[in-house]
């Protein structure tokens, strides 16, 4: 039989996007109910991953337990950081969102660094190890529980936004607070509870992640970055686009290191997102609702 | 031109009324301020300084940039890494320190062009994204250049020596980055009276007012933008002549993070709260140095951005002011009880 190191490159671009798809799915939920850009989110899921991998090595806790303790210190800390912006950011200083959240940013790094260390640790592969070969293409447990989780998650969120009450209730207050404040909705609790699910979003997403590569205090950066890159040029204000764009965005990166070399990656990432970001039209980003740094 | 320049005239006739008086005591502090290190500091306290003046230098930049024009750069550290590798390649080649400074301002100037040009017509949060890419892909480039900037290992930097100065010794560097930052703070300072300046205000407080007074905004958001890079290229350059060393790292994400977090803790409205900030960022890391606890710094760097964003609007530099005022309130009482 023969392998195909294409095809098993664009697995993993596919996976590596649908990740990416999946953390900017928090995002985007945060930022269309709370209109707050959350420098610091890709470092929540980081907080989670590497308490997880602290509990799970050094405490030898089983790794399911650990990993159940991590997304909850993720819920506490995205939480906490929902309710500083939330209740302390008035509307009137656009911009400072994002300040606020590049401190948290530093701020999680640094203690991160200082509770456990500064060293990248190989984290438990999470079904690295049982394959199947389905047409040349080595297909692991870690990559069907990806796609499977990234389209369950996608899928059941953009349910819970169109088709229930609570949906119903959250697109009211990301339109506006005030009116559905006086129609009875909750808004504050309501905007609390969309940052605790993103907040679980963030601990899977660096949990996979970091299975896939290794946990340190930094890896989540350039995740969050191209989650972020993708919400831009898909449009902050829809759905289904800008997740599009973050699998796009994967299997061009896994493309650009197929057809121009391992290092290829980084630089062909992010001169795409230069040229993307210049080029394409304000109007087709739907860049309306944008916050002004 | 000609209306330029009349209106520049008219703008000097109105700082020349009482305002040259008014700014004396500012004046006074600063040459007070910048006499400490000379006659109280040892070599190691000089260098602190020097370096101090040149981070200073690049908050100044980011200053006008953020605090002026009211858009957002992620990659202030990054022309800070521009300045400073410009001015290594070029000196391992030779090139005299003058036309190593005329390269920085002309490179910084030009790569501001390039990742600027296209990004005018953006949102801020858009800008902030393509800056925070372009610092991502010249700390790449740093790393996988080796040949030319020594990789993540790093790159000795040759002292400059310059009117009989050689910044090797700290005393020296103090005092050309001194020059430098004497200068530059001026033009910046001066930048408030000039119309460039006013229309950089116009657009941070409102785009559409601005538009409909006549101000087109990519041209002085570009001229923010170039100017804001050179004062970065220029700081970096002479950080790396001050340090004698640089390294990817000097200038990647978490630099252009804390620059940033300098210009809104030190008030981001002003170029003396670009200098709070400047002094924030050099001084914390040296005084948790003391204090033996190395690692607090990015911590309480972090804690305090966002503390400071949150419940300073104006910075360090607003309470200062206001706590000035107050005092100044409580004397006059004082006085007219009496």
């Amino acid at each position: 039989m023969g392998s195909s190191p294409l095809g098993q490159l664009l697995l993993g671009g596919l996976t590596s996007g649908l990740l990416y798809a999946l953390l900017l799915l928090g995002f985007l939920i945060v930022f269309q109910v709370s209109k707050t850009v959350n420098f610091a989110y890709g470092h929540v899921g980081m907080v989670g991953a590497f308490s997880a991998w602290l509990a799970w090595s050094s405490w030898a806790l089983p790794l399911p337990i650990a990993i159940a303790f991590g997304v909850l210190l993720a819920v506490i800390v995205n939480s906490a950081i929902g309710i500083i912006v939330i209740t302390k950011i008035p509307p009137d200083r656009p911009g400072l969102d994002l300040i606020v959240t590049l401190g948290i940013f530093l701020f999680l790094t640094a203690a991160m660094q200082l509770l456990i260390d500064a060293k990248a640790h190989a984290f438990p592969s999470l079904g690295g190890g049982s394959r199947v070969v389905i047409g040349g293409i080595v297909v692991n447990a870690n990559d069907i529980a990806i796609i499977v989780l990234s389209l369950v998650v996608i899928g059941g969120v953009h349910l819970l936004f169109s088709r229930t009450t609570v949906g119903m209730a959250l697109r009211a207050s990301a339109e506006s607070p005030a009116i559905a404040e006086s129609a009875g909705v909750n808004v504050r609790m309501l905007r609390l509870g969309v940052w605790m699910v993103a907040g679980v979003i963030a601990a899977v997403v660096a949990v996979l992640v970091a299975s896939r590569l290794s946990v340190d205090a930094f890896y989540m950066t350039p995740v969050l970055i191209k989650a972020f890159v993708a919400g831009m040029i898909g449009g902050m204000d829809r759905f289904f686009a800008p997740l599009a764009v973050a699998v796009g965005i994967g299997i061009y990166e896994a493309l650009a290191i197929y057809f121009l070399g391992a290092s290829a990656g980084t630089p062909a990432v992010f001169l795409l997102i230069i040229i993307a970001l210049a080029v394409i039209p304000k109007r087709f980003t739907a860049a309306r609702h944008e916050v002004r740094a | 031109m000609s209306s330029s320049a009349q209106s520049l005239s008219s703008a000097i006739r109105i700082s020349d009324r009482g305002l040259r008086w008014r700014h004396l005591p500012a004046i006074f502090v600063a040459v007070a301020l910048a006499l400490v290190p000379l006659l109280f500091f040892g070599d190691y306290w000089m260098f602190v300084a020097a370096k101090l003046l040149a981070f200073g230098i690049a908050a100044m930049g980011l200053q006008i940039l953020y605090g002026r024009a009211g858009q957002m750069s992620l990659a202030q550290g990054s022309f800070m890494g521009v300045g400073a590798y410009t001015g290594y390649i070029l000196s391992s080649n030779g090139v005299s320190p003058g036309l190593q400074l005329l390269a920085v301002i002309a490179i910084a100037g030009v790569v501001a062009l390039i990742v600027g040009l296209p990004t005018l017509r953006l949102s801020p949060l858009r800008l902030a994204i393509v800056t925070l890419a372009f610092g991502e892909l010249f700390n790449w480039l740093l790393i996988n250049t080796s040949q030319f900037t020594g990789g993540t290992q790093g790159a000795p930097v040759k002292p400059f020596v310059v009117l009989g100065l050689d910044t090797s010794y700290p005393l020296d560097a103090y005092l050309l980055t001194l020059a430098f930052a004497v200068v530059l703070t001026l033009l910046a300072l001066n930048l408030a009276g000039t119309q460039s300046g006013r229309r950089m205000a116009a657009i941070r407080d409102t785009e559409m007012a601005a538009i409909s007074v006549g101000v087109f905004l990519p041209k002085t958001k570009l001229i923010a933008f170039v100017l804001s890079a050179v004062f970065g290229g220029i700081g970096g350059w002479l950080y790396s002549g001050v340090t004698g060393f640089i390294a990817p790292p000097d200038f990647d994400l978490f630099a252009s993070v804390f620059l940033l977090a300098a210009v809104v803790i030190g008030g981001s409205r002003t170029v003396i709260g670009a200098w709070l900030g400047a002094a924030f960022i050099v001084l914390l890391p040296e005084g948790f140095n003391l204090i033996g606890q190395p690692n607090l710094y990015a911590l309480a760097g972090g804690a305090l951005l966002a503390i400071t964003a949150l419940l300073l609007t104006d910075g360090l530099y607003g309470a200062l002011a206001r706590l000035t005022g107050m005092a100044r309130t409580v004397l006059s009482r004082k006085g007219s009880i009496r």
